[in-house]
């Protein structure tokens, strides 16, 4: 039993149409995350390995570049919508994946890092955008990610120094959030969820800094606490006694690939992944594929969406590279983009 | 001259208004060569939001106003313009806080799963309180809130924004020792009332943990103690709960970590639930080691054994790995 790729690529072409179709409902009801809808997209394709053609590449860039924000470098979700970090990063990624990584380095970079100090706290937390007052360690990873890829592809652009205080800051508050039960949670000492600690733990890895700032009992309680998340049915669930949703196949898997990353796991024979039974969460994945319209949902029998596609997918590449399966593209689990993009650039 | 009205109100003065706007937004749809979704649109719906549009454009801050907002956030509950709006109308014209709080509370119950009133009950809230810092009447807006979450959580118990609104009023008001003890009286109805509900007892470990900073030394243990005890009896109330298993086993590092002694001999409690659930043959493993690493190892590693072979085999892996490390 595997997940049929030939369905999950028709699943794709099929919503594409739909969203851009501006006589249908959907078209409007899910504006406010079109760019973040388009990353989701792209991914699902690149994880089939199904080619995005280059008229189509041409035209989206076009509209990614609609939503940029000349003054403060940032992107909206929608053209003249509000800016927002998490279409921001989402811009920036797909970008990166069209390969158009000029535009970046003249007329991104140079600014946003100014918009990303203007979203961080004193205590080192991150806004969401300039307006509102929410706080989410969701908006932590999104800053820290972006900044990753300004010191990877504009080094010279700032000084080391600022951008590691930024850095430094975002990571100390996101440590705070960290919880005696080894999860994260949305602020400190806020109850511990599946999504949290992957925004959070990935932005240690990203730096690579985790084994500055965890010790090694600190990271076992967070193996087990993910270990803690598979269900009976095979699948993952966020929080303990709710049920398992697809999704969560990315957010613990990842976090668990992580812990490999620590100096104190790195040389163990037994991948962190191990702890969760695989094969049983390889079945659940499948399970939440439409045999008809192909694409994949929260759990079985419910509607699928890309959101659910696209992170059923790359938890599945995560499974079949312990078991050793090659039906999808490797994925790397800090930055949730395919590891030929990350490493060729 | 054209007339404009909405339910009985007249609007004609803002309609040169209106028109401008009009023709800014056709002249960006034909750019754009969109067409505007009819199925979203009734003309009832359109001249509120024409009305509203015109009115945020030139800041009009009146009765009218005030009641034209009112009636766009119980069309569109998510739009969030129109609560920044409607505060600053209430800002201007002074109208009773605590009667929109009223209306928001009735709103609130209407629109469990909105996050939109909870930053604007924030702001009212906040203005409130500088209205009038008074000790009796924060016990009086505390005691009102508490009602209001207890119906919200009654509808759903683990509902995020609630929890998020819960910590940030306990955050923002300085409590004094009798609320802290009103609010554990709280939190332990609903883990009365549900003993799985993860987010109660997250809350409480909060609650706790700012009373125990607070607290001189020798309460603390005292505090620690009776923590320790709750969730024993909680444990035997329901064994197959890792929460109430995981808060028992933080109270235990707690008083470790803080030199006092756990003189009770725990064994029994694990044993007496070994059948029941896996969590007492976790949290065994744990103990023993907490207490003593070394001497434990052999029945530390019977337990883990239990765990790999028989009991939560679906994590063998795991299981195999906790052994190698000992």
């Amino acid at each position: 039993m595997s997940i049929d790729k030939a369905i999950i690529a028709k699943y794709i072409d099929n919503s594409d149409v739909h969203l851009n179709d501006e006589t249908h409902l959907e078209f409007y009801m899910s504006q406010h995350l079109r760019m973040n809808g388009l990353y989701w997209t792209v991914i699902s394709k690149q994880m089939i390995d199904q080619e995005i053609d280059d008229s189509q590449k041409v035209e989206l860039i076009a509209w990614i570049k609609e939503c940029h924000d000349d003054k403060t470098g940032a992107f909206s979700p929608y053209p003249g919508h509000d800016c927002h970090i998490l279409s921001t990063l989402s811009a920036i990624q797909l970008l990166i994946i069209f390969n158009d990584i000029e535009y970046l380095t003249e007329k991104v970079f140079p600014k946003v890092f100014q918009y990303i100090k203007s979203i961080q706290l004193d205590n080192g937390a991150f806004k969401g955008d300039t307006f509102t007052e929410e706080l989410d360690t969701r908006y932590s990873y999104n800053s820290l990610h972006i900044l990753y890829y300004i010191k990877k592809y504009s080094p010279n652009l700032f000084e080391q120094n600022e951008l590691y205080k930024v850095v430094e800051n975002g990571l100390s508050y996101l440590k705070r959030c960290f919880n005696y039960d080894g999860g994260f949670g949305l602020k400190p000492q806020r109850e511990s969820h599946g999504a949290h600690v992957w925004t959070s733990f990935a932005s240690f890895a990203i730096w690579d800094e985790i084994d500055n700032y965890f010790n090694k009992q600190e990271l076992e309680d967070l193996k087990w606490w993910l270990s803690e998340r598979q269900n009976v049915d095979g699948g993952l669930n966020g929080r303990p006694c709710k049920l398992s949703d697809c999704c969560y196949s990315w957010w613990c898997l990842a976090s668990l690939k992580l812990i490999n990353y620590s100096k104190h796991f790195k040389h163990n024979k037994i991948d962190c992944l191990e702890c969760i039974d695989l094969n049983k969460l390889k079945q659940f994945i499948v399970q939440c594929q439409d045999e008809v319209n192909g694409g994949i949902s929260d759990r079985p029998g419910n509607v699928v969406d890309i959101f659910h596609t696209c992170f059923g997918l790359t938890g599945m590449s995560l499974i079949e590279e312990i078991l050793d399966e090659q039906k999808f593209k490797r994925i790397d689990p800090r930055f949730c983009m395919l590891k030929d993009i990350i490493g060729s650039h | 001259m054209e007339n404009l009205t909405y339910n009985g109100i007249d609007f004609s003065d803002l309609l040169p208004t209106i028109n401008q706007l009009k023709i800014k937004e056709e002249s960006y749809d034909s750019k754009r060569s969109l067409v505007l979704c009819d199925i979203l649109c009734t003309t009832e719906y359109e001249t509120l939001m024409s009305i509203f549009n015109a009115m945020l454009k030139v800041k009009e801050f009146s009765e009218r106003s005030y009641n034209l907002v009112t009636e766009v956030i119980e069309t569109v509950p998510s739009y969030y313009t129109a609560y920044a709006y409607k505060f600053e109308i209430i800002m201007h014209i002074n109208k009773d806080i605590s009667e929109e709080l009223n209306w928001l509370d009735e709103f609130s119950l209407d629109n469990i799963k909105n996050y939109q009133i909870w930053s604007y009950r924030t702001e009212l809230i906040k203005e409130l309180h500088k209205e009038n810092n008074s000790k009796d009447f924060f016990k009086k807006m505390l005691h009102k809130e508490n009602l209001l979450t207890k119906l919200l959580f009654d509808e759903d118990a683990k509902n995020h924004h609630v929890w998020s609104y819960k910590s940030w009023f306990l955050s923002y008001f300085e409590y004094d020792l009798n609320d802290y003890a009103e609010e554990v009286d709280y939190i332990g109805k609903l883990i009365e009332k549900d003993v799985l509900n993860n987010s109660a007892w997250c809350f409480r470990y909060k609650l706790i943990m700012d009373l125990l900073n607070r607290s001189k030394d020798e309460e603390k243990e005292l505090l620690l103690k009776e923590e320790l005890e709750y969730s024993e009896e909680q444990i035997n109330r329901y064994p197959d709960n890792i929460s109430s298993w995981n808060y028992h086993f933080r109270m235990l590092e707690l008083l470790k970590d803080k030199n006092f002694s756990i003189k009770k001999d725990l064994s029994s409690l694990y044993e007496a639930h070994l059948n029941e659930s896996v969590y007492p043959i976790e949290y065994y493993a744990k103990y023993l080691n907490l207490i003593d690493k070394y001497g434990n190892q052999d029945r530390i590693k019977d337990l883990f054994l239990i765990l790999r072979d028989h009991r939560d085999p679906i994590r063998k892996t795991y299981w195999d790995y906790k052994i190698s490390q000992l």
